[in-house]
């Protein structure tokens, strides 16, 4: 117990330190615009699939829950604005954020830990370059730009999603899915939700580069640190989304 | 190599001890090398060599002691500012640490594109220069997984040597190399040096290799240099380590 307090502990340091050099180092010349996008084809256009697929599919379970149970109170009509205000609230950026950090911040990790234990970082330093500049800054940004675009298409997806179940198995007419959702969407559901998904995409990114960079042992080191990013980005993302979300509901 | 009286050291390495996890490593290490010189560092294996060479380029931080480069102290030196000292010393880490994402060409580049503001024909006029000093004209397009073993050290060396620096450090240059490919990078190793003139620390448990390319000789041993001499010296060791040493090799 207490060991695992105190690698906790430790880890929050080294993401403090990486969060430190990656402010100091993030507006410094050179920019390196080919790094960044690079990554930002990585973390984004690679991703579009699986995050879509993923919206799609649990929008259209929400739908068919939530307007099977609605159905026996005769309150079918506001299935449109359950889906929009879950998705844009909670379910587009958590869920989007979920699979990037299954899917880039493993991949981040396991990239970074194969270069740590197989000297090129250390080679990196020695030839006079900065890694954080070099590595951890085009990550972070890329992640925090490209999350949240994924996450408002992810939306679209999933109201799509939704829209379909509901006029295939529910009997809505898409006119009055579509007006209802409308009615009901505030901008600053959409904007809160944007808000979460920059936050998800700087925690992912920065817990992938200091797992990575702190890799050790060879190839067991590096899968260890993989797995282990996945666990720490998937809880992080869930506990951060309740504080947000009550920080949110508050003003 | 060290005619007449002797300058200021390049490197001077102070009373450095240094722990990982409690365990001491360095007890307290206190070593010049000359300008100019090649200093091999010998010691088992396990013994610390590596922990000694990463301290000459700030890639590790001393617990006490001091390191100083041309006397600039690297204990009081940020990271911006040991980058400076970096182009100027230059590191063949033992794997080679080829970024594998690059080409050949690419890797050694690497340096000129980060600490110059050269042409993209100037950049290839000194990526060639350096592939022919190593004899590894044509490999430009290879990527470091398609290089053997001996050819991946000698990447890794034009690398360090494209922006010309003062001093190499070399961690284990022919560790799990076959008998001709340690020849060859040993003879490419000590000509280089002739011919260009740099300062290198070479770290091995080889003494084989370290008769080939060395000037002065150290033994690491529980954390302190227990031998430190001349090629004539390390011959006539008496008893000790050394000995024990020159009597394996042979």
């Amino acid at each position: 117990m207490a060991n695992n307090l105190t690698a906790f502990l430790s880890e929050l340091g080294e993401v403090g330190l990486l969060t430190r050099d990656f402010a100091r180092l993030f507006l410094r010349r050179p920019f390196e615009p080919r790094l960044l996008l690079e990554q930002l084809d990585n973390v984004g256009v690679k991703s579009f699939t699986v995050v879509n697929l993923t919206a799609v599919f649990s929008a259209m379970v929400v739908a068919l829950q939530t307007g099977t149970l609605l159905g026996k109170f005769g309150a079918k009509i506001y299935v449109s604005r359950i889906i929009g205000l879950s998705l844009f609230r909670e379910m587009g950026p958590v869920l989007t954020a979920l699979m990037i950090g299954g899917r880039v911040g493993a991949g981040i990790t396991a990239e970074l830990g194969a270069m740590s234990v197989s000297e090129q970082i250390d080679a990196m330093r020695a030839l006079g370059a900065n890694p954080v500049k070099k590595l951890v800054v085009p990550r972070v940004v890329a992640t925090m730009i490209m999350l949240p675009a994924l996450t408002l298409i992810a939306d679209g997806f999933g109201i799509f999603g939704g829209m379909l179940i509901s006029i295939t198995q529910l009997g809505l007419s898409a006119n009055f899915f579509l007006s209802s959702l409308m009615q009901m969407t505030r901008l600053s559901d959409v904007f809160g939700g944007i808000l979460k998904a920059v936050v998800f995409g700087y925690i992912i990114a920065i817990i992938a580069c200091v797992k990575g960079l702190g890799a050790s042992g060879g190839a067991g080191g590096v899968g260890s640190a993989t797995t282990s990013t996945v666990v720490a980005t998937s809880v992080t993302i869930l506990v951060t989304d309740f504080f947000l979300t009550k920080l949110l509901l508050t003003i | 190599m060290n005619s007449g009286r002797p300058g200021p050291p390049f490197f001077s390495i102070r009373g450095l001890e240094k722990s990982f996890s409690g365990k001491p490593v360095l007890k307290g290490v206190t070593l010049d090398v000359e300008e100019g010189e090649t200093l091999v560092v010998l010691g088992a294996s396990g013994v610390g060599k590596t922990v000694l060479l990463r301290h000459l380029n700030g890639l590790l931080h001393p617990d006490r002691g001091e390191v100083w480069v041309r006397g600039v102290r690297l204990n009081d030196l940020d990271e911006d500012r040991m980058a400076e000292v970096r182009k100027n010393v230059g590191m063949v880490f033992q794997l080679g640490g080829l970024f594998d994402s690059l080409t050949v060409y690419e890797n050694v580049a690497f340096p000129l594109r980060e600490h110059t503001a050269w042409s993209e024909r100037e950049i290839s006029e000194r990526v060639n220069e350096m592939l022919a000093a190593v004899e590894l004209e044509g490999s430009q397009k290879l990527y470091p997984a398609e290089l053997s073993g001996g050819m991946r050290k000698r990447a890794a060396l034009a690398r360090t040597l494209a922006l010309k620096p003062s001093a190499v450090l070399y961690d284990e240059p022919t560790a799990a190399l076959d008998p001709l490919a340690t020849r060859k990078i040993n003879l490419l190793i000590r000509g280089l040096q002739k011919r260009l003139g740099f300062t290198s620390v070479v770290v091995t448990h080889d003494l084989k290799s370290a008769f080939v390319v060395g000037d002065r000789f150290a033994l690491l041993d529980d954390g302190k240099v227990s031998f430190l001499g001349n090629r004539e010296a390390v011959r006539r060791a008496g008893d000790g380590l050394m000995r024990e040493f020159v009597d394996a090799a042979q």
